[in-house]
């Protein structure tokens, strides 16, 4: 029994090292969630943070209400790519990006209502997909 | 006919609406704090052990800087924190490569890279300034200034952003200085 049991945890450890194996070795990191953020342009969200270097890939996937927001990315040193706007459906992409921990923001281009007859702007709930490739 | 004790309704019903008076009051503030959480990150003080071991003018230029402040909008504190002394570290970097770019113009040869601070307490972006100074280390022993030069002048580089000269926020950038093509040491 006791052998059977080392023969699967070794079996799954060189079936694991294999997978390892068999992964690309470049840098891959992505991210697909949903976030409510601000319909009011004093306002920016930090998405989420990647590592990585080569291409960073944002897509505005929906929001609702819709709108048309600045997606950019800012390393962990400051330096930061252009602000792009986009509404929902678009994607876009910055290139030769060096190794750092890139955060991917947002902020809406324009002050919208998305709050009916409550105070303030409000919200929107936005789907998105970041990479780094 | 036992007699009832009657609780004033009016005594009982008030308690009932004001503790649902006291629940909406905190959901309101939770909402209002919720809808808040992704306005301008907290700006650390230029005493914050983040930037011991840093020089203390840079740290103060950094901080008052709009565009580092605009970097680190929407950030969490901790997160806000490391990107700030990334950006000090990164002023400090930026600056030493165009002084050696601009050394290396004028002498017509790379000079070594100065020693950078180490702040006492790195932070996660610790990682990515090591890099980044790995970097300009190697392009000053390329032997192709070109190389340097772009750099210094890449549009999401340290030179599209961080002033060229220290303490002069409005003034040129350091890809502003090189591609102006000056020389730095009054341009002589």
């Amino acid at each position: 029994m006791l052998v059977s049991r080392s023969i699967r945890v070794i079996s799954g450890a060189i079936a694991g090292g294999l997978i390892v194996a068999l992964m690309p070795s470049t840098a891959f990191a992505y991210s697909e969630n949903n976030r409510t953020v601000s319909c009011d342009t004093a306002y920016t969200t930090s998405l989420v943070t990647l590592y990585g270097d080569g291409t960073l890939s944002y897509s505005q996937v929906d929001t609702s209400p819709d709108t048309n927001r600045y997606a950019w990315a800012v390393s962990d040193l400051g330096d930061s790519f252009p602000l792009r706007a986009l509404v929902d459906q678009q994607n876009t992409k910055w290139f030769s990006a060096p190794a750092r921990n890139w955060t991917f923001k947002t902020r809406i281009v324009q002050n919208k209502n998305c709050n009916g007859i409550s105070p303030g702007n409000g919200n929107t709930a936005l789907d998105y997909q970041a990479f780094v490739i | 006919m036992p007699s009832v004790e009657r609780v004033p309704a009016s005594s009982g019903s008030r308690k009932v609406y004001l503790r649902v008076f006291g629940r909406i009051c905190a959901i309101i503030l939770v909402a209002a704090v919720a809808g808040c959480a992704d306005s301008r990150a907290d700006m650390p003080s230029s005493s914050d052990p983040v930037f011991v071991g840093l020089d203390r003018s840079v740290v103060e230029e950094v901080l008052s800087s709009p565009v580092a402040q605009d970097r680190v909008a929407g950030d969490a504190p901790e997160v806000a924190r490391s990107r700030y002394q990334g950006m000090v570290r990164n002023f400090v970097l930026c600056r030493s490569a165009l002084a050696a770019y601009q050394s290396w113009l004028r002498e017509g040869q790379a000079p070594p890279l100065p020693e950078q601070p180490e702040p006492l307490n790195p932070a996660s972006s610790a990682a990515s300034i090591a890099r980044a100074t790995n970097t300009i280390e190697s392009l000053l022993a390329s032997g192709d200034i070109e190389l340097l030069r772009n750099e210094l002048t890449n549009t999401a580089g340290c030179g599209e952003w961080i002033p060229a000269s220290p303490g002069d926020l409005a003034g040129p950038t350091i890809s502003d200085v090189v591609r102006g093509g000056q020389l730095g040491k009054d341009d002589g």
